[in-house]
């Protein structure tokens, strides 16, 4: 995630900009507000007390610099947006809160034409305490660094599956652990790894190849070139045990493949 | 006068009959999606000693695709069944990727549960391992190595199959992907999918064909006291 430089003089952490929509409401509850920014700088943030995403990540070290940055300017300068989402899709379960990501190529390093992530979080969350508020938008944007789910029986991790599906208690972190914040920064200078992130499902992929020209009805006499782009979900620990080791390769769990036209034949 | 539009309307019927076989059959050739390299694929460098691991020591997120080579060719449901230790249809349970012994290579391990067993000694509830070739490991330095292999479209968590296979350390797919068929469990469609992305496969013509006539031909090709119905 490339951020807008560094956070100041003397702290060279990328920053990343926050910015809470117009979804919660012309006043953001309070919950969620603090749960976003307590403690962290800012107009309305340093004051707040109590846990949020953003200090969760900051004080935990690494190479980003979170920042809440309510500016309606969301081209360019934002980065990362928070928003109640009314129409939460059937396909999500029972599913918390789901980050959408620019979704890359890992080959061509061509992307979806969209630069802003989001993060969704469902109707009702607005009634969640802030702890569980700050601990789940915390997950979601460890999604947006380029982290992974991590299988539910490896414990301490952020990005560890959670055990219960009560969505407003579920999530019990205070602080980004540290093999979470080691993670990040791997990813942190690696653009391909950061672009094939595996969210709850596989994302759409809109660049590169070439239009398909009879998307509903294909020619009787035309042929269709396909390349491949496999997605898989970080499987820490399988049938055989705990793969996480020193010295052993993590497995990862294949979740789909995206086939993207790369020409067609027409005769 | 009622002979002639009967001998009319029969004639009429049948030509729409004909029409219609006609162009469910360009229908079959023109759905099939095939894939070829990429120029880029096409030039890659030739494989090295190195493991897998070393390489993505190397250059920190390594990628490679595989082409199919040596894959035994096949032409009907009779020749996959007979060229099988093991004819299954399975629905998949879950799956975790793994690097080969020598570290040249990663497949996608699937546990799976038998439904029905065609041929072979397995019995119906139990579960199997099927290992197909690609995937991706992460070493513990974080570096990543995948192995694509986009010609062989890849099993689904909670989808059902048909599979055609050999036993060894574990069982695999006879041909590569020519060993597997996706079976449709609901209303929605009752198609069926060949897994063969391979251009010029002629098991693609399974591809979209009806189930119930899809194992009719399977049952055809077994021993008449296997061929109970399903």
């Amino acid at each position: 995630m490339p951020g807008h430089g560094p956070a100041s003089t003397t702290d060279n952490r990328r920053v990343i900009n926050l910015r809470i929509s117009e979804s919660w409401g012309t006043n953001t509850p309070a919950n969620v507000w603090n749960a976003v920014c307590a403690q962290s700088p800012g107009t309305g943030c340093s004051n707040a007390t109590g846990p949020s995403a953003i200090n969760m990540w900051n004080s935990a070290g690494g190479w980003y610099f979170f920042q809440l940055y309510q500016s309606s300017d969301t081209a360019g300068t934002m980065d990362i947006q928070i928003v109640k989402d009314s129409t939460w899709p059937a396909s999500m379960g029972d599913a918390c809160a789901y980050a959408s990501t620019p979704v890359e190529d890992p080959q061509t390093g061509q992307g979806a034409g969209f630069t802003l992530s989001t993060i969704h979080l469902p109707p009702g969350s607005e009634n969640w305490s802030q702890q569980q508020l700050a601990c789940v938008i915390a997950h979601e944007m460890g999604h947006v660094v380029g982290l992974y789910d991590m299988d539910r029986s490896c414990a301490g991790s952020l990005m560890t599956a959670p055990s219960s599906k009560d969505c407003s208690t579920n999530c019990n972190l205070t602080q980004v652990p540290s093999i979470d914040v080691e993670a990040a920064n791997n990813h942190a200078n690696d653009r391909t790894r950061c672009g094939i992130t595996v969210l709850p499902r596989p994302q759409p992929f809109y660049g590169g190849g070439v239009t398909d020209p009879y998307p509903f009805r294909y020619d009787p006499i035309c042929y269709f070139y396909y390349d491949a782009v496999d997605y898989y979900r970080v499987c820490a620990c399988g049938s055989s045990g705990c793969q996480c080791q020193p010295g052993q390769e993590i497995g990862l769990r294949y979740v789909g493949t995206v086939y993207i036209l790369t020409g067609y034949s027409c005769y | 006068m009622n002979k002639r539009l009967v001998t009319v309307g029969l004639i009429s019927a049948t030509i729409l009959i004909a029409i219609g076989i006609a162009w469910a059959q360009i229908g079959k050739k023109r759905k099939g999606m095939v894939w070829r390299p990429t120029p880029q694929q096409q030039s890659a460098a030739p494989d090295d000693s190195r493991t897998l691991k070393e390489k993505a020591r190397d250059s920190r997120n390594f990628a490679k695709t595989e082409a199919p080579k040596d894959l035994q060719e096949f032409k009907s449901l009779k020749e996959l069944t007979n060229a099988s230790n093991l004819v299954v249809i399975g629905t998949v349970k879950t799956n975790i990727t793994r690097l080969s012994h020598d570290e040249k290579t990663i497949t996608i391990d699937y546990t799976m549960v038998a439904e029905k067993v065609y041929k072979g000694d397995m019995t119906e509830g139990d579960d199997f391992t099927v290992s197909v070739p690609g995937g991706k490991v992460i070493f513990r330095d974080g570096s990543a190595a995948s192995v694509s292999t986009p010609w062989f479209k890849k099993m689904q968590d909670n989808k059902t199959y048909l599979l055609f296979l050999k036993q060894g350390e574990t069982f695999t797919t006879i041909g590569g992907p020519r060993g597997l068929f996706q079976i449709p469990t609901d209303k929605s469609s009752r198609a069926v999918q060949a897994h063969t992305l391979i251009e010029g496969d002629p098991l693609l013509k399974y591809n979209d064909i009806d189930v119930k006539e899809f194992l009719r031909e399977l049952r055809q090709t077994l021993p008449k006291e296997k061929r109970g119905k399903s």
